[in-house]
């Protein structure tokens, strides 16, 4: 009898050894579309959370301003003295802009790869586990929000969304990007400087760029943004600064260090870009329909 | 009511490690560290020493409940935080039937418990390369101020919560009797 309660024991271990490798095994597939009851219990956590973040935001919120205001005055003599610079540059982008509106016309072009609404969340939760470059937005499906879209604040780009639920959705930051994850970029005073973020450097905690060309100049402190090309992302999000620049291993390319321009580790106010533009990765379906 | 008062707290602490995170700082000293917050782990150490009995087995129903939401919740991979919290919440149910429920041994079950969860996740992430650090690294930037850090939070769940368990327990038991 004991023998029999002993193996038991041994078959239970061994069954939850094979459940577990299963569980991890199905769910390690990149997945855009979460099965009902995780959306279920995504959604519900997601409500949750946000009913517990409004006051954790709000006293963070408060020393935020309390160290804003220590400057405030310094601040307000800067800014005063930028401000008439920046009336003229007023004028300067509505006139051009006006004009841009009209040589579209001309060519009849009404879409741009610039073009993109942004839908506005707030982050809800980070992930406990660090690992995870992860966060948590209060917007999901039903606010229009699909996988794959870029994710900004007011600095620059921060990610991707990975996947979605009704009303939650999960963000890829920067700096869990790998080689599943490219970002076709270009150099910002350069167009003709294409290349790809690669991946994140977790030692320097910067991003790599690679550039297509090996005699491409590439110089520190230039502004890195992405081109549009990639069918994903629109062009134009300021992605970061090239901090230095090496040639790789096989002295084929450069590899350009690009610092985030966005702070990745504090997030709060997120703004979702939804592109208009025709897409290859989003509008599949439509396609197949017009074919 | 008292049916519900364990998960709906286990909830809680739940919704708060994923809020707390941003309210540790990541850095110290200009390198960054990890402080991965075990209050779920923690209570069910709490509830494996003080609620259950020889012979229930809550804690361990609520760990593999709970391990789940949080693989959910927090992870891509489901399965990982569901076996550990099991694995540990049953050794911890295993050794405080030889030793006696009290500060001191809760403190050393609560560093042994953690600990050992903390390892096996970065051991079983290590295996299917979700991280690349190395085990001397892993052990400065995040075993230890992990552990540091649920110690101070046992520290102010102990006083609050180890009465309320045996309360709770005993009317458990009674129940049961009467059933």
């Amino acid at each position: 009898m004991t023998s029999f309660f002993k193996r038991r024991k041994l078959i239970l271990i061994l069954i939850s050894m094979v459940f577990l490798v299963a569980l991890i095994g199905f769910s390690i597939r990149e997945r855009e579309n979460k099965t009902l009851p995780e959306q279920l219990i995504l959604d519900t956590a997601g409500w949750i959370q946000s009913i517990f973040h409004a006051p954790v935001s709000m006293i963070e919120n408060f020393f935020n301003h309390l160290h804003d205001l220590k400057n405030t005055y310094e601040q307000n003599e800067l800014l005063k003295s930028r401000l008439s610079e920046y009336k003229n540059l007023l004028y300067e982008v509505q006139a051009l802009e006006k004009e841009n509106e009209e040589l579209r016309a001309i060519i009849d072009k009404e879409k741009s790869l610039r073009d993109y609404r942004t839908i506005h969340a707030e982050v809800i939760a980070r992930t406990r586990e660090a690992w995870f470059r992860q966060v948590t937005i209060n917007k999901g499906s039903q606010h229009g929000i699909q996988a794959n879209m870029a994710v900004i604040t007011a600095d620059g780009m921060i990610g991707k969304i990975q996947s979605t639920t009704p009303f939650t959705s999960r963000v890829q930051l920067l700096s869990g990007f790998d080689r599943n994850n490219k970002i076709s970029a270009v150099i910002s005073d350069q167009e003709n400087v294409f290349g790809l973020i690669e991946g994140y450097d977790e030692e320097k905690k910067m991003l790599l760029f690679q550039s297509i060309l090996e005699e491409s100049e590439i110089t520190e402190g230039q502004l890195v943004v992405s081109s549009g090309m990639g069918g994903v992302f629109p062009s134009g999000l300021v992605i970061g600064t090239v901090e230095s620049v090496e040639t790789d291993s096989f002295g084929l390319t450069r590899i350009a260090y690009v610092k985030p321009a966005a702070d990745l580790s504090n997030l709060n106010h997120v703004m979702v870009i939804d592109r208009e533009e025709f897409s290859p990765a989003l509008d599949e379906e439509e396609m197949e329909e017009e074919s | 009511m008292k049916r519900i008062i364990l998960p709906l707290f286990l909830l809680l602490f739940l919704v708060l490690e994923g809020i707390f995170p941003e309210l540790v700082p990541r850095k110290l000293n200009g390198s960054e560290i990890y402080i991965i917050p075990y209050f779920v782990m923690s209570f069910l150490i709490l509830m494996a020493i003080f609620y259950d009995y020889d012979q229930t087995y809550q804690s361990i129903y609520y760990a593999i409940v709970f391990g789940f939401l949080t693989d959910l919740l927090y992870t891509d991979l489901i399965g990982v935080y569901m076996f550990t919290y099991g694995a540990v919440a049953y050794f911890v149910h295993k050794f405080k039937r030889v030793l006696h429920a009290n500060f001191f041994v809760t403190f050393i079950l609560t560093l042994f418990g953690v600990s050992l969860s903390d390892t096996l996740i970065y051991m079983m992430y290590a295996v299917i390369q979700i991280t690349s650090m190395a085990p001397v690294e892993y052990g400065m930037t995040r075993l230890l101020p992990t552990v540091l850090a649920n110690m101070i939070t046992m520290a102010v769940l102990y006083p609050l919560f180890y009465r309320r368990m045996w309360k709770w327990s005993e009317e458990l038991m009674s129940h049961r009797k009467t059933v």
